[in-house]
């Protein structure tokens, strides 16, 4: 496989391609398709954005991506096995790829995309460079995240945008802040000693718990407010995941233990999950006309899995060990881990 | 301890080997129940949107 070939594949991580696959889908069934098809054009539009925003994402912290993923096989640039300028060749052919999909999708698609670029642009390169200012970057970020793949999923579907898709666009972008803010915690030992000033950094754990608690209530409650014909098993499950985030947040708060919080981080993220896949259905339900019992059945089961799940990370850990173990030049990033505990 | 949750493990013995569920197969396969069932009553690619985020459940990520 040619280096390009491996910079743009690095590009593509599970994670968080599954992340703006849900809320390309989400966009989807709220501009009324749950067809595979439409879905998997929006992706061809959202996919090299991602490369895109990965790449540049990449080139900007290098320096703390080699203490934070030492052993990352996907950071082809921290790892030294790709060169800026190849990084630089395929952040290009991103860019033109992400708008030649969205041409196809019509004008309303090329403005989300190209409006979505100039902010990943922002967050991640200097002179503006969100990333290190702080509450800004949780702020910024799910505009490119969530924004982006929800906004082309509805384009794909329905060929605009209309007023009453923000509500639930606000409710995915408050979710996602809870979310995001948590995602520094694997990070925080290169960001201290590169001087990163994340949230995290700036104002410790319980803080930045505080905040991620009162985004995924605020979030949730948007979620149930802007379905008002959702059904209940939508609406419990969404109280029930809130409810547990809030027991993990809480945990978080005060765990002593590096291996302990990233499983509680990972739960966490779980539950995210769990909570766009259950909208997911209930959307897709209420689209398809399904009846009652079936619906409910549906959702629930995502619900009880999901969660299930959740708890099992929170005990347990991964099966899959998806984050390194950090070893070597960690030892001093490792000192400065207490300062923001 | 992470070892410990695999899909099923498999132990043997003078009787052959055997598999034993654990909760991480059980929430497992209620989720693929879940989306197998939603791709049968009509709901288009939700079923499988939610078989991928099912399988990547048991890997550990910040996001």
């Amino acid at each position: 496989m040619s280096t390009l070939a491996r910079v743009l594949w690095g590009t593509m991580r599970a994670p968080v391609v599954l992340l703006l696959l849900l809320y390309a889908a989400t966009g989807t069934v709220v501009g009324g398709s749950t067809s595979a098809s439409t879905l998997l054009r929006g992706m061809a539009v959202v996919l090299p954005f991602l490369a895109y925003s990965a790449v540049v994402n990449d080139l900007a912290d290098v320096r703390i991506d080699r203490v934070n993923l030492p052993a990352d096989a996907q950071r082809l640039l921290a790892a030294g096995a790709a060169h800026r300028r190849q990084l630089g060749w395929v952040a290009a052919v991103s860019v033109v790829a992400a708008l030649a999909a969205a041409a196809t999708l019509g004008r309303a698609a090329v403005t989300v995309a190209a409006a979505g670029l100039v902010v990943s642009t922002a967050y991640s390169l200097d002179p503006v460079r969100l990333a290190r200012r702080g509450i800004l970057a949780p702020l910024a970020l799910p505009a490119c995240y969530v924004a982006t793949p929800y906004l082309t999923g509805v384009v794909s579907a329905r060929g605009r945008v209309e007023a009453g898709d923000l509500p639930l666009l606000v409710a995915l972008y408050l979710g996602f802040v809870g979310r995001i803010v948590l995602k520094d915690f694997r990070d925080v030992r290169g960001d201290a000693l590169f001087g990163k000033r994340t949230f995290l950094v700036r104002h410790g754990r319980v803080w930045t718990c505080r905040v991620s608690a009162a985004f995924w209530v605020g979030g949730a409650a948007l979620l149930v407010w802007a379905r008002p014909h959702a059904t209940p098993a939508y609406v419990l499950s969404t109280l029930a995941g809130t409810v547990l985030a809030l027991v993990l947040l809480r945990r978080l708060a005060t765990v002593a233990g590096r291996r302990q919080e990233e499983w509680l981080v990972s739960a966490l993220a779980i539950v995210g999950r769990g909570l766009l896949v259950v909208l997911l259905a209930d959307l897709a339900v209420a689209t398809a006309g399904l009846a009652p019992a079936p619906a409910t059945a549906v959702v629930a089961g995502f619900a009880v899995a999901f969660g299930g799940q959740a708890l099992q990370m929170r005990r347990h850990g991964p099966s899959r060990r998806a984050t390194p173990v950090a070893t070597g030049a960690t030892g001093s990033a490792e000192a400065a881990y207490p300062l923001v505990r | 301890m992470a070892g410990e949750q695999g899909p099923e493990q498999q132990e043997g013995g003078p009787e052959g080997r055997h598999r034993t569920w654990t909760p991480a197969s059980v929430w497992r396969v209620i989720g693929i129940t879940a989306a197998i069932a939603a791709s049968v009553v009509g709901l288009g690619f939700v079923g499988y949107v939610a078989l991928i985020a099912i399988a990547l459940n048991s890997w550990g990520s910040n996001k």
